[in-house]
């Protein structure tokens, strides 16, 4: 099975640090690394808004080698601001991904990653946020 | 009968014994999965209701909307009255089987999402067994075809 700590990192690097990710990065502002989080850490300080959130999930074995690893990224807005900057943050975020592959620089080159179809407009009471979802299929 | 007509009553035969075979390969197939969702460590439960609410049930053409969730609302209705889901899920069209993983109570849309889904379950389990259950149709047909 490929690390699943090194693919989680790149995953949560191409939008955070990556060049790839620099259009996002200015659309969310100042102190954007800031606003690119993993989702654990919500329950501590909530990032200025706008701002991202990624959460792991489950690694699927589709062959001997190869395992399907899915995430989430979940972009979160102030009630006041609606909609366009999350819709903007995901047209940004899939951009980021589709400009180069990820690679894993001891083993094969990850094969595919596709930004899977987003969640509809939501709103999370405990957070008192908008958001919605998008789940980042990496197959390797 | 003519012989094209038997022809067509034998393929019209086999399609039926495939969506039997396949229907009952996922039906076995979902017990493990109802197993592993009611079994899950994603949240607490004060009452029981979401555990025991949440199923993974095949649904055919002749299954209702009301049938298909039945299970898990009543299972949610037994534990926390008044939270069970009013939500039926459609039914699948003619000649299609579908397989659903519920939730029967009102609030499972806010464990799958709230803090970024921290306490989700049907979603990452529903994809986790995806490739069983899709395992578990190609079993049926091959079984169909062995026999």
């Amino acid at each position: 099975m490929n690390d699943i700590n090194a693919i989680t990192t790149l995953v949560y690097n191409r939008p955070r640090v990556d060049a790839e990710g620099a259009a996002l990065r200015t659309a969310l502002g100042t102190g954007a690394a800031a606003r690119i989080i993993h989702a654990r850490l919500l329950g501590t300080a909530t990032p200025p808004r706008l701002f991202l959130a990624l959460r792991g999930g489950p690694t699927i074995p589709r062959e001997t080698v190869n395992q399907t690893h899915v995430f989430t990224w979940w972009i979160y807005d102030d009630p006041a601001q609606g909609y366009w900057r999350i819709n903007e943050a995901l047209r940004l975020l899939a951009q980021a991904y589709a400009a180069r592959r990820l690679s894993l620089p001891q083993a094969a080159p990850i094969s595919s990653v596709t930004l899977d179809n987003a969640g509809p407009e939501s709103e999370d009471e405990a957070l008192g946020l908008l958001f919605r979802s998008a789940s980042l299929i990496v197959y390797a | 009968m003519s012989g094209f007509e038997n022809i067509l009553r034998a393929f019209e035969k086999l399609e039926q014994d495939i969506e039997e075979a396949i229907a009952d390969e996922l039906t076995i197939q979902c017990d493990d999965v109802t197993e592993q969702l009611q079994a899950t460590k994603a949240h607490g439960d004060v009452t029981g209701a979401t555990r025991a609410s949440y199923y993974a049930l095949t649904a055919t053409a002749d299954d209702d909307g009301g049938d298909i969730s039945g299970p898990a609302r009543a299972a949610a209705n037994e534990k926390n009255p008044g939270h069970a889901s009013s939500e039926t899920i459609p039914s699948p069209g003619p000649d299609a089987i579908k397989v659903v993983i519920t939730s029967g109570t009102d609030y499972q849309n806010k464990l799958e999402e709230e803090n970024a889904g921290k306490k989700a379950v049907v979603g990452p389990e529903g994809t986790r067994a995806s490739p069983e259950l899709f395992e578990a149709a190609q079993r049926g047909i091959r079984r169909v075809f062995r026999a």
